[in-house]
């Protein structure tokens, strides 16, 4: 590894294109490194060999190539590990921190790793702890992006007039794809925002007047509750949640409500049910926090702080929800959507239900 | 595409109009007297991330105090609609020449149900602007900052109010003052409490 790419500030693109970068160096040291290994033990052929065993034991084996991070962090993690002994200075701490790193690595292959430098820290901390150990180079650059991404979140980073963050090699194929994949998604997200997100396009035709003392909708003066049928208290709640204090708010074409709060445009939610309300798939970008679900509350990991004493408003419903879907112990991400699912290494999350800002870890969602 | 200067204050811009117009109207000093007069107006125009859009002047009358005035509510809020009533500043000359400002402020009163003016605190000031109301107002040459006691040896019913004197006709000064204790005060709903 000649040269290593270091971000220079905020750029999305840039932090997206690194971690692919830095996730397709690793993968590749690491391959050459379990190729010398089993090549002196007289194995060339050891990845088709682990491929044969796992679908044997009628394990699912999806990896095409030995250079995939994710089938050697799968790989190097399972009990009866056909690589383990190779890797020197493995320990479990090791394993915990691979596994950590395919969930990671899982979520930004699908689009949901927020694209900051909070999240570009957390990778890199576990690029650390996994590439250091067998004594990979790539470790040197895991410190030091963790290095720079404090710098620059502190200030001390000013980038002189020769300093790019990009290296002198073209960024891969495969990274760039990715790189286009965010710029989808980040214009998906500009498009119709989460709850409490600032709203970024024009502001829609129609326009309607939320009161706040008498928890009501007005349209020109005359009252749309009759418009909303069943779903008109529950409207009002979640806008007022967003727009406290009430006042105009404007309704796109497809329901998408935004409204004025202290200067700002913000989404508050929907005239009508919200697209999606009931599907599967998880939107937007994660909450860069860890959950584990006890059974009978939610725990933030980071700060070991219990759902039920840190929500504003009461969040039974939630629980009782994840309760009927879940068992103990089981570990939780949550999108700036208040998309609730089980986080995976492999395979597409699915959302178990939404959560909003009055339900949820104080501060954590948007609004 | 103007020419003319813009700076922004948070959620504010101020553009300042060079052009000096005659103005007809009554001195806010001299309300009660029956006849208008003419003055000099100079205006500024605020407009805001929500949509405010409001043209307002510095008045200078041949007799009575010179004001602040909001002229023209061009767009904005229903919440905007409060700056057209209430807000005007009344400008008195400080005891070496120079320009004494008051600095009240927009507050929300729960009870009225609408924004009055206050004799608000400085770190509350500061925590909606988000930066020291101070500091700013010296970046745009003011020359003194705090109560009039303190800054213009008042011992009247005012004197714990805060004010601020600049160079007569600072129409920078004047213009920050005034966004930050009128328009951005009602922007950021200062004193709402849910």
């Amino acid at each position: 590894m000649s040269s290593f790419s270091l971000p220079t500030d905020r750029d999305e693109v840039t932090i997206v294109g690194i971690i692919g970068t830095l996730e397709l160096a690793a993968a590749k040291e690491f391959a050459e490194f379990l190729n010398n290994k089993f090549n002196a033990l007289g194995q060339p052929k050891w990845f088709e060999d682990i491929r044969q065993y796992r679908l044997s034991n009628n394990e699912p084996f999806t990896y095409r190539d030995a250079a995939d991070l994710r089938f050697i962090l799968a790989e190097a993690a399972l009990p009866d590990s056909q690589i383990w002994d190779l890797i020197p200075r493995i320990s479990t701490a090791w394993v915990n921190a691979a596994d950590a790193l395919r969930k990671k690595l899982n979520q930004y292959h699908h689009l949901q790793l927020s694209p900051t430098l909070e999240t570009l820290d957390q990778v890199a901390t576990l690029f650390d702890a996994v590439t250091t150990g067998p004594g990979l180079e790539v470790s040197a650059w895991a410190r030091a992006l963790r290095g720079r991404v404090r710098d620059i979140q502190q200030g001390r980073f000013v980038a002189g007039p020769a300093e790019g963050p990009v290296t002198n090699e073209p960024t891969p194929a495969s990274v760039v794809e990715i790189e286009k994949g965010y710029e989808q998604t980040r214009r998906q997200i500009a498009k119709r925002p989460p709850w409490g997100a600032i709203w970024e396009g024009p502001i829609p035709a129609r326009k309607l007047s939320l009161d706040r003392r008498t928890r009501d909708i007005y349209d020109n003066g005359v009252s749309v509750a009759s418009e909303l049928g069943d779903q008109f208290d529950h409207i009002v709640a979640m806008w007022l949640r967003y727009a406290p204090n009430g006042g105009e708010v404007w309704v796109d074409e497809d329901g998408a409500t935004m409204a004025f709060v202290k200067g700002d445009p913000v989404m508050i939610g929907w005239f009508g049910t919200p697209p999606n309300e009931y599907s599967e798939s998880v939107r937007g970008f994660l909450v860069p926090r860890d959950y584990a679900f006890t059974g009978d509350d939610i725990k933030d990991l980071p700060s070991g702080k219990l759902l039920s004493i840190s929500s504003d408003e009461e969040p039974s419903e939630i629980i009782s929800k994840l309760k009927t879907k879940l068992e103990p112990g089981t570990l939780l991400g949550i999108t700036e959507y208040g998309d609730i699912f089980v986080q995976v290494a492999e395979g597409e999350p699915k959302r178990i239900t939404t959560a909003h800002k009055g339900i949820w870890f104080r501060g954590q969602l948007p609004g | 595409m103007t020419d003319n200067k813009v700076i922004s204050i948070s959620k504010c811009k101020i553009e300042f109009i060079l052009e000096e117009k005659t103005y007809r109207g009554k001195p806010m000093s001299m309300w009660g007297e029956a006849n208008e007069i003419v003055g000099q107006l100079t205006t500024f125009r605020v407009t805001s991330t929500d949509l405010l859009d409001l043209m307002t002047g510095l008045i200078r009358w041949p007799n009575g105090d010179n004001e602040i005035k909001p002229i023209e509510l061009f767009h904005g809020l229903e919440k905007h609609q409060q700056l057209v009533r209430k807000g005007q500043i009344d400008i008195q000359i400080a005891r070496d020449g120079n320009w004494l400002v008051p600095l009240r402020t927009l507050r929300f009163n729960p009870d009225l149900r609408y924004f009055t003016l206050v004799n608000a605190p400085v770190s509350d000031i500061d925590k909606f602007l988000g930066e020291s109301f101070e500091n700013l107002l010296f970046s745009a040459g003011v020359e003194k900052f705090g109560t009039r006691r303190v800054i213009d040896g008042e011992t009247n019913k005012s004197a714990n109010q805060l004010a601020m004197i600049i160079e007569p006709g600072n129409i920078e000064a004047l213009a920050i003052a005034y966004t930050v204790t009128r328009p951005l005060a009602v922007i950021m709903d200062y004193g709402i409490q849910i």
